[in-house]
């Protein structure tokens, strides 16, 4: 959070104040408590072990720290002895933050004990969202991102709650912001050290039943819980090793949350995804999860990096998943026209029918996969095949439409050739006209004043490179079953994060949520030519916006223009 | 329809992002593949990066710098709350340290971008459209 925003954020609160107060004291407790998870059990009820490490800084600190100490104890009791009358505790609370607050005034120095916690205080959001944003990798994945409201709402709640706690340390001691920094590393590790400690999964599960109140209470209760053997407060000591074994068994319980988690979603993301039907896409995807997770393991056996069981593991596991749920809806699609149990056979033969022509046989065409594209080679088109694929936007006039035409003969008999063609608007199958036997020449005429014709209204060509072989549903399937190939020497880390790179599935997502239309256009087909013009196209549109004066009607055009190279899915409007 | 005229600066740069994003995915697609087939796909992917790719543990000094650095310069519209630094990787490019000369002014440059750009990112350098 900027400083900026607390100051604001601040200003707002500061009506509240009282009440705030006493949540704030609330919250504090909790920070301070888990602080207390990392002190070593030996220092617990020692007054002294605090002091000494702290230290160097005269009675004024000592005695700022002596009443810190007092109120939180308090403050611990408080909270353990129970939530349910919270109000009338805080209240008592509330008074002896401000005795708390002014002794911090009196010197820097002891100011920057409540200040280094500050911090810490807004972590738990940030963990929250932090998992939120992992798993958000997920959601995107499976094109289902609106089924964590709960959370989100907890978030906002947490959120309000720390920014309560932040405008009143700002508020109360100024010189916040510069002893901060000057704390330089400590700051840094005060803020890492508990991340480890509170596993905001729990949190979530937990606080996710209930009204705001009842909430904190709970909150507080959980950490304190494990707190109160300790009781007493070490607030500079970051014995790393102490956070090792702290952060291990927390990791632990966070990973089983998120493993659940993330199966939870994934069970919750099935419904919602658009063509296949839910079982078969659990029945597919469920193996898969288990494999690549083996695989990953042994990997890290190789390596033997025990920090990273629990973080590298995690975010494998949602991206396979959902490969797997996003491969099988992709296979669906081009089959539209045949049966489940040909659809793999077609495939096949896809990749063998470009082989044989420069171009493919439009997946529409019946029997697709037993013809091939006329190639051109006397250069009367576009010297590669018979095959256009034209597209005509035009925002005014609400079209939005494709044009396909091509010359296609059957594999046994070249000499025969069928025109085909299709339309409609760009997103739906559209309607088709299958006419010919006949001759070659005839049919290269008839192509070329179909599309004449249609290039003289509004169509315009679409540039399609198929100098790479392509069939999508190979990549598809490859990436599903890459991590279960071979195992790489690379740590799991970078494994990570190369397939993420190049998860194909994750970019067709992506591509989809900005309007782009994946399914007409496969990715990684428009050619350069085409990409070169659309960026002249958009050049053009920004010269208009910076114009002294916009001309809509220009800028429709050239939008239109866009539209028309770079092939967009509006639906019906 | 007429919602999708881009009239404003905000949808451009969507369709200026596309573009980009249609080059790397490109350039992705045709290195996935080159790789097809082969049994180290994710070895296959990795050098056609041509980088040296680390990653920086979380309880390093430079991921904890990153993570200071991030917090306390992220603008309002990335604000520390919504930007998160959950993976840190050190990038080597092959060539890159050649090509660079220290003149004595280093400045950081941040550049956030869409992971359908990583591939083209990392295996061509970051180009800036020209628009």
């Amino acid at each position: 959070m900027t400083k900026s925003k607390r100051a604001k954020k601040s200003s707002k609160n500061k009506t509240n104040n009282t009440n705030n107060a006493s949540k704030t004291k609330n919250a504090c407790n909790v920070a301070v408590a888990t602080k207390n998870i990392k002190t070593n059990k030996s220092n617990k009820n020692n007054t002294k072990a605090s002091s000494p490490t702290i230290n160097a800084n005269g009675q004024v600190k000592v005695q700022a720290l002596k009443r810190n100490l007092r109120a939180r104890k308090k403050a611990q009791s408080n909270i353990i002895s129970k939530t349910s009358n919270n109000v009338s505790n805080n209240k008592s609370k509330g008074s002896e933050k401000t005795n708390y607050k002014n002794a911090a005034r009196k010197t820097t120095k002891a100011t920057l004990t409540p200040t280094k916690k500050q911090p810490t205080q807004i972590i738990p959001t940030q963990l929250i969202k932090s998992n939120r944003l992992r798993n958000k990798a997920l959601a995107k994945d499976t094109s289902n991102v609106n089924s964590n409201n709960g959370n989100n709402t907890l978030t906002k709640k947490f959120t309000t709650n720390n920014s309560n706690k932040n405008s009143q340390i700002s508020t109360t001691t100024t010189p916040t912001k510069s002893v901060r920094n000057s704390i330089g590393k400590d700051t840094n590790k005060t803020v890492r050290v508990p991340k480890k400690v509170i596993p905001p999964k729990t949190h979530l599960t937990r606080l996710n039943s209930g009204s705001l109140p009842n909430k904190k209470a709970k909150f507080g209760e959980e950490v304190v819980k494990e707190a109160v053997v300790v009781k007493q407060a070490n607030r500079i000591t970051n014995t790393t090793t102490i956070n090792k074994t702290i952060k291990k068994n927390v990791s632990k319980r966070k990973l089983k949350k998120r493993v659940t988690k993330i199966a939870r979603r994934i069970a919750a993301a099935l419904p919602t995804l658009p063509i296949s039907p839910n079982t078969q896409n659990k029945i597919e995807s469920k193996p898969k999860i288990v494999r690549g997770m083996k695989s990953k393991k042994k990997v890290r056996k190789n390596k033997a990096p025990l920090r990273k069981v629990p973080m590298s593991k995690k975010p494998i596991t949602p991206p396979e998943s959902t490969i797997a749920t996003v491969a099988s809806t992709d296979i669906k699609e081009p089959e539209s026209n045949s049966s489940n149990t040909s659809n793999s056979s077609n495939t096949n033969k896809i990749v063998k029918g470009i082989s044989k022509g420069g171009a493919l046989v439009d997946v529409h065409v019946p029997n697709y996969a037993d013809y091939h594209v006329v190639l051109d080679p006397t250069n009367r088109f576009n010297g590669k095949a018979f095959d256009a694929t034209l597209n005509c936007s035009d925002l005014g006039q609400n079209n939005n439409k494709f044009y396909i035409i091509q010359v296609i003969a059957k594999d046994d008999n070249p000499n025969l050739c069928y025109i085909w063609n299709r339309w409609g608007r760009v997103g739906v199958q559209g309607q088709n006209a299958f006419s010919g036997g006949i001759s070659k020449e005839n049919a290269i005429n008839q192509f070329m004043q179909k599309y004449r014709s249609k290039t003289a209204s509004k169509y315009t060509l679409i540039d399609i490179d198929y100098s790479k072989k392509d069939d999508d549903n190979e990549v598809k399937s490859e990436q599903t079953t890459q991590t279960q190939k071979k195992e790489s020497k690379l740590p799991g880390k970078v494994q990570d994060f190369i397939n993420l790179i190049y998860n194909m599935n994750i970019m067709k997502q992506q591509m989809m949520e900005i309007g782009y239309d994946a399914n007409k256009m496969p990715l990684g087909k428009l050619g350069p030519k085409t990409l070169q013009e659309g960026y002249n196209v958009l050049k053009a549109i920004e010269n208009e916006l910076r114009g002294k004066r916009k001309n809509n009607t220009i800028l429709a055009n050239l939008s239109s223009d866009f539209y028309t190279l770079i092939p967009h899915n509006f639906g019906f409007q | 329809m007429s919602n999708f005229i881009i009239d404003n600066d905000k949808i451009l740069k969507e369709k200026i992002d596309l573009l980009e994003s249609l080059g790397n995915i490109e350039i992705a697609t045709k290195i996935i593949k080159e790789a097809e087939g082969k049994d180290d796909i994710i070895d296959q992917h990795y050098q056609k990066l041509n980088c040296k790719i680390d990653y920086i543990p979380e309880n390093t000094d430079l991921h904890q710098l990153l993570k200071t650095y991030l917090d306390n310069t992220a603008s309002d519209e990335y604000s520390a709350s919504n930007v998160i630094l959950t993976d840190a990787y050190e990038v080597k490019r092959d060539g890159d340290k050649e090509r660079y000369k220290d003149v004595g002014n280093n400045m950081l440059l941040w550049h956030g971008s869409s992971i359908n750009n990583f591939v083209g990112i990392l295996s061509q350098g970051n180009r800036f459209n020209l628009i």
